[in-house]
């Protein structure tokens, strides 16, 4: 269904600098204090009933984003003392003493307006210390999509706050059995909510990596009874093949400008990387070499492929300048180092590597330096994919039992598993932002 | 030659499974665009059109009896016709008993040319998926190589990977991974698809 949003600003912003600074201290960088807010439900400001229950769900959705975040602390909503459908929303229309009281820092308020199967929201947050505005957007649309619209509204919170937007209005694509005994793509929400199945042929669908635009997926599929590439045009629910060659087709990926493919090919006797046009025809061979070559993932600028290699022995790290074909081995540390994802800044690589029997999430600098190790549990936490604004990971991760999707703040922070999940999930991938 | 009842795996693989284009419903009375235009028209980030496709497609049923879907439903060939062979960890290198194996194997396959032979290449699930499939590749041309030189014609013997996607025991123990890590074969009525 087509559908539109059309957002704006309500006014502006009365001394943004200064609000700027007294937040942006406090919620920017590790072990911070996290930033006290309430999020009111929102006013019913139109004729009919609220029978969707927007006023609390979209609350809901923008108290949970925020929480997500490791950013904020949401005050418990039994703890507001004002009543939302009978006092304003706008500044000068409700006391600030109702929420200096509860100990919020700032608060979310806004409305909403139902007319037939469309929804207008109005929303605001304020500072209440200063007793002032700092984010004001109203947005329209499908009712349907209102949910996308209280993401994009903390994004612009993110945005005001740290500098850099929020990705709240961003996808996961991952695999998931479903309960049952295929492996299906899915697309949904960070949170886990908004669930898509892409993929349904009932057979093994693996390695779902965003298009740069946001608007489609390629994976490698079994549906034809053997691991061939294909993409998904998730705007005309079409799918097509980019390469069924004889062999693994395996786990390839767009070139950031959406020009290229790096694909994984299993052309002869072993796998090695190949690089393709945007139709599937190989441009040339980028690895020739005994090891098992996998797991391509681009530099942002387009210009180097960091990969996973047994070309030495154990699985490491490798990366492979386009331009001269030379190939530097990224990873010393540890015996098993694979699943590498280059960040949308440029600046790390984040990678699944062993230690103590475990799997666990690591990042690098390209040249070698900063070799961190993020999370460390008892169980396997692997296959890392960046957000799109290189602050968050997403990966999967067995501590439950079954094996689940989870974000984390890129400093390992914040770790909170999609919900609503059945099944085995795996091979999650972070989309770019949305168009 | 006819002694033993051929098994016979037909992939009926449906080579377009059809995806549903549904085309996006009539925009609704349009009462947004009755909305007099927001106060900052110069906000682009937040404007224009976003279309979303409705991802969900028909279901389609009877998706064929391929190898993959009869591993799953544990309808394995007649192991008495071409067993498995079994891998060390890590390795596609045939050891003894896999060549004794293969040998058993390669007279049957010659005794009967009226068929084909898929070998499914197979790994345990530690390792990336990625990094199986690659493995499990080349346990499956391990296995077509061996039996290449037992005068077997290689245009009778196509391979497969399915890394660790098709475990026949399903506990994280080393009494399954040996199991998982196998070759298996799967014998066609006619030449595969190329």
């Amino acid at each position: 269904m087509r559908w539109w949003i059309i957002a704006g600003l309500l006014s502006c912003w009365l001394f943004p600098a200064m609000a700027q600074a007294q937040v942006k201290g406090l919620i920017v960088g590790p072990g911070a204090q996290r930033y006290r807010l309430a999020v009111s439900p929102l006013r019913n400001l139109g004729a009919a009933g609220d029978a969707g229950r927007l006023s609390e769900r979209i609350a809901d959705v923008i108290a949970d984003d925020l929480d997500r975040s490791g950013w904020f602390k949401v005050i418990d909503r039994s703890a507001y003392l004002e009543n939302p459908q009978r006092t304003g929303i706008r500044l000068g229309r409700f006391d600030f003493r109702d929420w200096a009281t509860i100990g919020a820092e700032g608060l979310v308020k806004g409305g909403f307006r139902v007319r037939g199967a469309r929804v207008e929201f109005e929303l605001w947050l304020y500072d209440v210390f200063r007793q002032e505005s700092v984010v004001g957007k109203r947005y329209s649309g499908d009712i349907k999509d209102a949910r996308r619209m209280a993401h994009k509204f903390v994004d612009e919170i993110i945005l005001k706050l740290t500098g850099t937007r929020g990705v709240f209005d961003t996808r996961i694509a991952y695999v998931s059995t479903g309960g049952d005994r295929f492996k299906e793509i899915y697309v949904s929400h960070l949170d886990g909510t908004e669930r898509k199945k892409v993929t349904d042929n009932r057979t093994i669908n693996l390695f779902p990596s965003w298009a740069p635009d946001g608007k489609g997926l390629v994976y490698t599929s079994y549906k034809n009874g053997k691991p061939q590439f294909l993409s998904f045009d998730l705007e005309a629910n079409r799918e097509k093949p980019l390469s069924t060659r004889n062999g693994l087709n395996l786990g390839g990926r767009w070139s950031p400008d959406g020009r290229h493919l790096v694909l994984p090919l299993e052309q002869g006797r072993n796998v090695d990387l190949y690089l393709l046009n945007h139709a599937g025809a190989i441009v040339r061979r980028l690895t020739r070499n005994a090891g098992i070559d996998v797991s391509p993932t681009w530099s942002p600028s387009g210009d180097r492929i960091a990969f996973a290699s047994d070309r030495q022995g154990s699985p490491q790290l490798y990366i492979l300048t386009l331009a001269s074909g030379a190939i530097k081995r990224l990873t010393f540390k540890g015996s098993y180092n694979q699943s590498p994802d280059w960040s949308p800044s440029g600046d790390r690589i984040a990678f699944t590597g062993r230690s103590n029997g475990v799997l666990n999430i690591f990042t690098i600098r390209p040249d070698g330096g900063e070799h961190r190790m993020i999370t460390s549990n008892r169980h396997n936490d692997e296959d890392p994919s960046w957000a799109p604004d290189g602050r968050f990971l997403v990966f999967a991760s067995d501590r439950s039992g079954s094996r689940r999707i989870y974000t984390m703040r890129v400093d390992g922070e914040s770790q909170r598993r999609l919900t609503g999940s059945v099944g085995d999930d795996t091979d999650p991938s972070w989309s770019p932002r949305l168009p | 030659m006819k002694r033993n009842a051929v098994f016979l795996l037909f992939c009926s693989l449906s080579l377009t499974m059809l995806v549903s284009c549904v085309p996006p419903p009539v925009e609704p009375e349009g009462e947004l665009s009755s909305t007099p235009p927001v106060e900052d028209p110069a906000a682009p980030s937040d404007s224009g059109a976003i279309a979303e496709g409705d991802l969900a497609q028909t279901k389609q049923d009877g998706m064929g009896q391929t190898s993959l879907s009869a591993h799953q439903e544990g309808t394995l060939p007649d192991p008495g016709v071409l067993a498995d062979i079994f891998f060390a960890f890590d390795r596609s290198e045939l050891d003894p008993d896999a060549r004794d194996i293969l040998q058993r194997n390669s007279e049957w396959i010659k005794q009967n040319p009226a068929v084909t032979i898929e070998i499914e290449g197979h790994a345990d699930n530690r390792g990336t998926n990625e990094y199986n499939l690659a493995l499990g590749a080349r346990r499956a041309q391990a296995v077509k190589d061996y039996l290449v030189t037992l005068g077997n014609a290689p245009d009778r013997l196509s391979t497969i990977s399915y890394g660790e996607e098709l475990p026949v025991c399903g506990v994280d123990s080393e009494e399954c991974w040996v199991k998982n890590r196998r070759a298996h074969f799967v014998v066609r009525a006619q030449k595969p698809a190329s």
